[in-house]
């Protein structure tokens, strides 16, 4: 079986599907992912006009029996939500739901002393556990890294002469990662949030 | 090429598994030139990627899947990879470390039917035995599936884990799944962790 086969008959609509969202050739990435299989990958062009566009984040939609939202699709399924986030000072900050649990994630850069970045890591990740524990939420994992910016050498010229010069890296790149059973998603993101304030 | 699909549930300890188990696939299968034919795809959930900060550090090649499951909703961009991979430096071996989410056995039943069952595919399982019977009351399903159908089980932080609680364990894992066990503690017994990656990698060596 092709690769193509494979897709076709794996992560396409389904003949009665309704979803309303089938006869576009789009470039901006957009994502339906139903468990009965029933995938979406949608790619809309700058001029595209279908009325899909309100979201800039992933979506996807796995239906629970007694799922309420007002998707089209008929079948049963389980319901799942990815959402990106613009906050300040965050590169990347997103929430979604897998399997029943909520995950947040982040990026960040940040501009300070590594040994004091560290410090605030610990205290705010020990700072969510504790909030974790309280709720009774069960912490699948909570993870991060700090990946430190290290020195970058130059190079310049305007014709006569190569100007070469080192500068020492400032700072770190932090990256996080949570999942957890218990809180939704909104409620997660705003505690990493507020707990990794003072980073 | 062979496959081995490292699942189990969130925190088992697949990310500390992953290199020993790696490091003994090199040995096993690496060329006279000491080239690398292990290749690693870490799947991660969400759009951070923390594990693959840590096995980039490795050495070994790694490449990676963000922001969706490969069991349901990135399962094209797997086949994407696996399919990059084998035209690119044709391993010996790749290693797929799924999210903690993940049921294994559904990632091994869609590329057996992309590959027309021609592709050698090992299912490797770690479990948290300090905390797997907490955790199979909050997602039983979920962490029963991960199980189902592991050629092997590494039960994993025995040494965080009372002995009646590892044998709780062990008994309900045997009643779902009739793979070999290992009792292993990463952190704590590196070498028994690393004999056990061993005779597992001889083992599926000596699978056609």
């Amino acid at each position: 079986m092709s690769e193509k086969e494979f897709l076709d008959e794996n992560i396409e609509h389904d003949e009665d599907c309704e979803c309303g969202c089938h006869d576009h050739e789009h470039e901006h990435e957009h994502h339906h992912d139903h468990e009965h299989e029933h995938h979406h990958h949608h790619h809309h062009d700058d001029d595209c006009d279908c009325d899909e566009h309100e979201h800039h984040h992933h979506h996807h939609h796995h239906h629970d029996d007694d799922c309420d939202c007002d998707c089209d699709c008929e079948d049963e399924h389980d319901h799942d939500h990815g959402h990106s986030y613009e906050v300040e000072g965050y590169s990347i900050l997103e929430t979604h739901s897998h399997e029943g649990a909520t995950i947040c994630s982040f990026e960040k850069d940040v501009k300070k002393d590594v040994e004091a970045i560290k410090v605030a890591m610990e205290e705010s990740i020990k700072e969510l556990q504790d909030w974790l524990d309280s709720t009774g939420a069960l912490i699948g994992h909570v993870k991060g890294y700090i990946k430190e910016a290290g020195p970058i050498t130059t190079f310049s010229t305007t014709g006569s002469t190569l100007n070469i010069e080192a500068h020492e890296g400032i700072g770190a790149t932090v990256g996080f990662a949570s999942i957890v059973f218990g809180p939704e998603e909104e409620e997660l993101k705003d505690k990493v949030v507020e707990v990794f304030e003072r980073l | 090429m062979k496959l081995i699909i490292l699942g189990g549930f969130l925190g088992s300890g697949k990310t500390s598994v992953l290199i020993p188990l790696a490091k003994e696939m090199v040995e096993s299968c690496g060329g006279a030139d000491g080239s690398t034919k292990v290749a690693i795809i870490e799947n991660e959930i969400g759009q951070v990627g923390v594990d693959t900060a840590f096995t980039e550090g490795s050495g070994l090649y790694t490449t990676e899947l963000f922001n969706g499951c490969v069991c349901c909703s990135i399962a094209s961009s797997l086949m994407d990879s696996l399919c990059k991979m084998e035209e690119t430096m044709h391993p010996e071996f790749v290693i797929l470390e799924t999210t903690g989410l993940a049921r294994p056995y559904d990632v091994a039943e869609q590329l057996w039917e992309y590959y027309d069952e021609n592709l050698n595919i090992t299912l490797i399982t770690v479990i948290d035995a300090s905390r797997w019977l907490r955790v199979r009351k909050v997602a039983g399903a979920l962490v029963e599936e991960q199980i189902d159908h592991a050629n092997y089980i590494l039960l994993n932080k025995i040494d965080a884990a009372d002995a009646a609680t590892t044998d709780e364990v062990e008994a309900a894992v045997k009643e779902i799944c009739d793979g070999k066990i290992y009792r292993v503690s990463t952190t704590t017994d590196p070498e028994g962790t690393a004999k056990a990656c061993k005779e597992m990698i001889t083992e599926v060596n000596s699978w056609e």
